[in-house]
């Protein structure tokens, strides 16, 4: 007894002690941020990366398009052309197939690494190589060979000519990260980033939040924030409190319903910043119902946007009229599908004439894009309205995305063979090709529909090689028609809107359609 | 019977309300289908979306455009099928590892009663989230998570007894008759133990409805388009500034069956408390 009872007294006092620690801890953290010209960013969702190679996910491309840079980058925001970064100048050889870039020189990386040609091979060799599984390796597929040529120059070599080449090399997978990084860091440089960038990070507490500091070897122009603090709140109606309460500068995702209540506070405005985001259900296309075009057409037409739009995201959407929403690349325009409830029973008459037996599995998940579960629910109803039995499950964003894209071979993606007949997915790429490649190519590792149309194909496989930037458009144009009036691989929803809340004294943000920030240019006060 | 009497006898409104309200509970959860249909509570109608409480829709509709009233019915149907078939899981099976564990004392009912320590040594609600994450989402996992991280507290709670009951006079005659341990331990020990379990029950259907509204407010319960009250809360939350009806309502009803279920737990205590009686 005597024993348990000091034991006890003992680890009360280790209990103090911990509590004090922690305390001096956390005292010691806050006071770590200088109060003078920090940024604060809230998302909904939290970085799962830092390494740029194999993210494909928006939150963790916030921070390393800070803390990288690229070879060559989109003059702006409106992607209008693209100019030099960390290479000076390129050329491309006569038969298409040899680009020559000269990189920029006196440029060292975080950790005080030159960057140089072998840097940019290494790179690029190691998004190529298949042990690496980056899921954004598709992109990279046509270059054949990487070569040194001297300390600033770097000659890429392509199987067959490569229009998007550059848009690739502009893209936010490219950052150039520190060879010496890399090396030591193994498997965990996913947590210890090192670019070039105006950047570097400080600090980073999965769930919690991530702190960006100036690196003082950058070269470009002096960034105006000191520090950016970036921090994920899951939950909308919260991510408004952080931004009324003061505790953020800057918070994306604004709920429509909190529109109104933020516009009448005082030193708070709220930006609507249009979106390449389309939302969409993907249908199975390999099983039944949906392996049958009829259905997938019928349930298109099943669906009364307007309603979804007006109703439960509050006006804050658009209706798609087309597969590509403003501001994406070789963007073409169709008549959007009406609703006609009546002519998609008929078509379901006709594939199933005493009405489809089986469940239709749904999923979606919650918390990741505008009233996702609402429009999910919404969507269920109207499939019920023509006569569908379903099966709803609402998963966590994390566990949704590795169910999805579970990499085994024939069981995961590219072949259609999820346990759902349909869930819920939205892009926001901005370039054409990387858009429609990665959906409806046979087989593409992200094509989780199983979607294949020998034409899409086709169409796909002379674009992919065609230097004639306005004929290439013409053809990835031609699969845009082809998806969205012929062959439709998923339920369209609708396009969304960028609701963003900041401080009145926030100036200077920009953001892609894309929905990336540029927090270069920002100042706070 | 006997119980309302009770009631009116020692004017103990509070329980006479709380019976009001269970019964009420209780009869639109079994009449569900006779008062509205299943179409109304789940048919999305973005037509009427959002509509304020008014003759047509006496609780307003919600953000599908569902009646709140259908949805708050069909509701309660769901969250008794759930607590009362979660309370009689881990009532039955804990009753039964309890009983045998006091019956037979030995090594392995030790082993046994160490097992429940571990087991109740975790939080209820975090066990039940640890059960729905192995056996998936839905009705039947909540019901189970329910009522298996129910069954270490019976156990618990009902081994004393039996260890007392056993020593008792009319067991060790039985005993002394040459009866069987079953007939012992079913038919003279466990009956006597009655009013623990309905009291318990009672108090546990309480309990048991705010743990399964609790998790599929957590999104961990029915999945849509069934109505469930804590799911429908974690929807209005959206709304909660612009339309506070609809976290209300189904808050509301949760507090008035849990708080009824508490205070005729209470009720049925007193009633059966041995030390009460000379009252009755």
């Amino acid at each position: 007894m005597f024993i348990s009872e000091r034991y006890f007294a003992g680890s009360r006092v280790i209990r103090c002690l911990a509590a004090v620690l922690l305390g001096m801890g956390l005292l010691g953290a806050t006071a770590a941020i200088p109060a003078e010209n920090v940024l604060r960013y809230v998302e909904g969702a939290d970085i799962d990366t830092l390494d740029p190679a194999v993210s494909r996910s928006r939150p963790s491309q916030i921070i390393s398009t800070h803390v990288f840079d690229t070879l060559v980058q989109w003059k702006d925001t409106t992607l209008s052309a693209i100019v030099p970064d960390l290479a000076e100048s390129w050329q491309i050889s006569a038969d298409k197939r040899k680009w020559t870039f000269k990189l920029r020189r006196g440029i060292t990386f975080q950790d005080g690494t030159p960057f140089n040609a072998a840097a940019v091979k290494f790179n690029l060799d190691r998004v190529l190589d298949p042990q690496l599984g980056s899921p954004n390796r598709s992109l990279y597929a046509g270059i054949s060979n990487v070569s040194v040529v001297d300390d600033f120059t770097v000659v890429i070599e392509t199987k067959e000519p490569m229009p998007t080449l550059l848009e690739a090399l502009a893209g936010e997978s490219s950052g150039i990260n520190s060879p010496a990084a890399v090396e030591k860091y193994g498997r965990r440089y996913g947590r210890n980033p090192v670019g070039t960038g105006p950047y570097m990070v400080k600090e980073w507490t999965p769930g919690e939040r991530c702190i960006l500091i100036r690196n003082p070897r950058y070269t470009g122009p002096k960034p105006k924030p000191d520090t950016i603090l970036y921090r994920p709140v899951p939950e909308g109606g919260a991510r408004v409190v952080e931004l009324q309460s003061g505790n953020a500068d800057i918070v994306t995702g604004i709920p429509p319903e909190a529109v109104e209540g933020l516009k009448k506070t005082s030193g708070i405005r709220v930006e609507i910043v249009p979106s390449s985001f389309q939302l969409f259900f993907e249908l199975n296309n390999t099983r039944p119902p949906f392996n049958d075009v009829r259905v997938r057409r019928a349930v298109n037409l099943a669906i009364d946007r307007k309603a979804i739009i007006e109703k439960i995201l509050g006006g804050y959407g658009h209706n798609p009229d087309g597969l590509f929403p403003p501001g994406v690349q070789g963007r073409v325009q169709f008549k959007p599908y009406a609703y006609d409830p009546e002519e998609a029973k008929r078509l379901i008459r006709e594939v199933y004439p005493d009405g489809y037996k089986d469940t239709v599995v749904m999923w979606s998940t919650e918390g990741r894009y505008m009233k996702d579960r609402s429009v999910a629910e919404a969507v269920q109803g109207y499939l019920n309205k023509i006569g569908f039995k379903t099966e709803f499950r609402v998963w966590e964003w994390a566990t949704y995305q590795r169910t999805l894209y579970k990499p085994e071979p024939g069981k995961g993606t590219g072949k259609g063979s999820n346990d759902a007949n349909m869930w819920f997915l939205g892009t926001s790429i901005p370039t054409a090709d990387w858009r429609l490649r990665r959906k409806v190519s046979t087989g593409d590792a992200s094509n989780l529909t199983g979607y294949s149309d020998p034409a899409v194909d086709d169409l796909l496989a002379k674009a992919a090689v065609n230097m004639d930037y306005k004929q290439r458009m013409a053809q990835l144009g031609e699969i845009q028609r082809i998806f969205w009036e012929k062959n439709p691989g998923w339920l369209f929803l609708f396009n969304q809107v960028q609701i963003i809340g900041v401080r009145d004294k926030v100036k200077g943000l920009e953001m892609f359609a894309y929905e990336l920030p540029v927090l270069n240019n920002v100042t706070t006060n | 019977m006997e119980f309302l009497k009770y009631i009116i006898k020692t004017r103990n409104y509070l329980a006479g309300v709380s019976f009001v309200v269970i019964g009420l509970f209780i009869l639109s959860a079994l009449c569900a289908p006779l008062l509205v249909s299943w179409d109304t509570a789940t048919q999305v109608s973005l037509s009427t979306a959002l509509e304020p409480p008014s003759l047509t829709f006496f609780f307003g509709t919600d953000e599908l455009g569902r009646d709140m009233l259908a949805r708050i019915i069909w509701g309660a149907r769901i969250t008794l099928l759930i607590a009362v078939l979660g309370v009689a899981m881990s009532l039955g099976l804990g009753v039964l590892i309890g009983g045998l564990c006091g019956f037979y004392a030995g090594r392995i009912s030790e082993l046994t009663m160490r097992l429940m320590d571990v087991v109740i040594a975790f939080p209820r609600i975090l066990m039940a989230i640890i059960l729905i994450t192995v056996l998936g989402v839905g009705v039947t996992s909540l019901m189970l998570a329910i009522g298996i991280s129910g069954i270490p507290i019976y156990a618990r709670l009902f081994r004393a007894p039996v260890l007392a009951l056993k020593q008792r006079e009319f067991v060790l005659a039985s005993r002394s008759l040459g009866a069987r341990d079953s007939t012992l331990l079913f038919s003279h020990i466990l009956p006597n133990t009655s009013s623990l379990m309905i009291v318990q029950g009672t108090l546990s259907l309480a309990e048991a409805i705010l743990i399964a509204s609790g998790l599929s407010f957590l999104g961990l319960g029915p999945q849509p388009p069934i109505p469930e009250w804590g799911a429908m809360i974690a929807t209005a939350r959206a709304h909660i500034t612009s339309h506070p009806h609809l976290v209300m309502v189904p808050g509301l009803a949760l507090f008035f069956v849990i708080l009824g279920f508490n205070l005729l737990g209470d009720a049925l205590r007193d009633y059966t408390d041995p030390r009460m009686t000379t009252s009755r």
